[in-house]
């Protein structure tokens, strides 16, 4: 991976935490918003099989350590342990998610992201519930479009064959 | 690969030094944020408002078919207000009047609004704050109350050069000293998901259904009288000593996009 890539990916973190501060957050569903950075994230987590995607993950959780007011603790384990911890397993128990099975995935991942704040905020209520329910939904709806389109990129523009 | 793997590594360092910095000392924090909110400041704003913008047009196309209720409410309310206007300006001239008879003067402190545009709101659920494009170079101080419409929406957490932090009053983060406008029973109002309420309520105080919920002045950190809500008595419980005071806010705190920092 050449710097340029690298660049790249600390580009595409900053742009997803703005958006993600300002357009999304404009759009709130039951306490609920759209977090287009975990979508990508999340997506980068279970189809790069090698650990390039940790540069986004430490960018990531450099910018929402400046952005968000939450500690350093709960960001590390939303950002780094969850998508980790996901990759792992992922490569070692599973096979490559396919459009159909890719779901899956994203609903576990929003499900434990939004499990860590309940907690962390502590509320235990039929309103946390509920923007718990909207949140993996909205997400994983995100996610889901995001890895058809990563899919639809990587075939349609074969790095191989524009270099030939 | 092993080359690769190294590389990798010291880019994992050089972030993780950073992460450190930022997280761990506050004012690492406050640098970081102040010089990259005034790098980002701009563009976050208009994607703020390009952001709101479509919602607004969206939520009007979901509501048109309850407008007509909700303008002959309104038109109500509105000949409502009109006659409590003319009796508060009544009110007020006695006031004056009476004062004078009493010797009893009191300079007017000229009470300053600076007007803000609402540039970051915190991405995560269960958070509730934004950000604001005025900061320590306007005068803007910790602990200053952000209004909209004459009714309280937050308040000052953290002041950078040209922009600021404000807690939504319903964050579970936000405790303010408040009080219902008749009875005078005073509180301590909490936010949260779940609604906001006036906690720490004497259980003899007695209040009517929509009776409004003002600030009380307490502790010296807002100014007393500063209109909160409205008394929702069905969300309202209570046991032993006290009781608490379901409160509904008079501003969609969603729909928020420029506030005053009252000085």
């Amino acid at each position: 991976m050449n710097i340029f890539k690298k660049i790249l990916l600390v580009c595409l973190a900053l742009a997803t935490v703005l958006l993600d501060v300002s357009f999304f957050s404009a759009f709130e569903i039951y306490g609920a918003t759209i977090i287009s950075s975990l979508a990508v994230l999340l997506t980068m987590a279970i189809t790069d099989r090698s650990r390039n995607y940790l540069i986004y993950v430490f960018s990531l959780i450099l910018f929402f350590t400046i952005f968000s007011s939450l500690p350093l603790l709960v960001i590390a384990l939303e950002f780094l342990a969850l998508p980790v911890g996901l990759n792992y397993v992922m490569t070692r128990y599973f096979p490559r998610p396919k459009a159909v099975t890719s779901p899956v995935y994203y609903l576990f991942g929003n499900f434990i992201f939004e499990l860590v704040l309940l907690v962390y905020s502590k509320e235990y209520n039929q309103a946390g519930l509920l923007t718990l329910s909207y949140f993996v939904v909205l997400n994983s709806i995100l996610g889901v479009i995001f890895y058809i389109l990563q899919e639809k990129v990587k075939n349609d523009f074969n790095i191989e064959e524009i270099k030939a | 690969m092993k080359k690769h793997n190294n590389k990798l590594r010291i880019f994992a360092a050089i972030f993780i030094i950073l992460i450190v910095l930022v997280g761990v000392f506050p004012a690492a924090k406050v640098t970081a944020r102040s010089s990259l909110y005034s790098f980002t400041g701009r563009i976050s704003g208009g994607l703020f408002s390009f952001g709101t913008n479509i919602r607004q047009k969206f939520s009007f196309i979901g509501n048109i078919g309850r407008l007509r209720s909700e303008n002959e409410r309104l038109a109500d309310m509105l000949n409502e207000f009109q006659v409590d206007s003319s009796r508060i300006a009544e009110l007020e001239n006695e006031n004056k009047l009476l004062k004078q008879e009493l010797g009893f003067f009191q300079l007017d402190q000229q009470e300053v609004l600076v007007p803000a545009k609402i540039i970051q709101r915190e991405p995560v659920s269960f958070l509730d704050n934004f950000l604001i494009d005025k900061g320590s170079s306007e005068g803007i101080v910790k602990n200053m109350a952000v209004i909209s419409h004459s009714i309280l929406v937050g308040q000052i957490d953290e002041v950078y050069e040209h922009s600021s932090r404000v807690v939504l009053i319903t964050s579970k983060d936000s405790v303010i000293q408040a009080m219902l406008q008749d009875s005078r029973a005073k509180g301590i109002l909490r936010g949260g998901l779940s609604g906001l309420f006036l906690e720490n309520i004497v259980s003899d105080a007695e209040y009517k259904d929509g009776e409004n919920i003002i600030t009380s002045g307490l502790g010296g950190e807002l100014k007393q009288g500063i209109l909160i809500g409205k008394a929702d008595k069905a969300g309202s419980s209570g046991t032993g000593l006290f009781k608490t005071v379901a409160v509904e806010p008079l501003v969609d705190l969603t729909k928020l996009e420029i506030v005053f920092v009252q000085k």
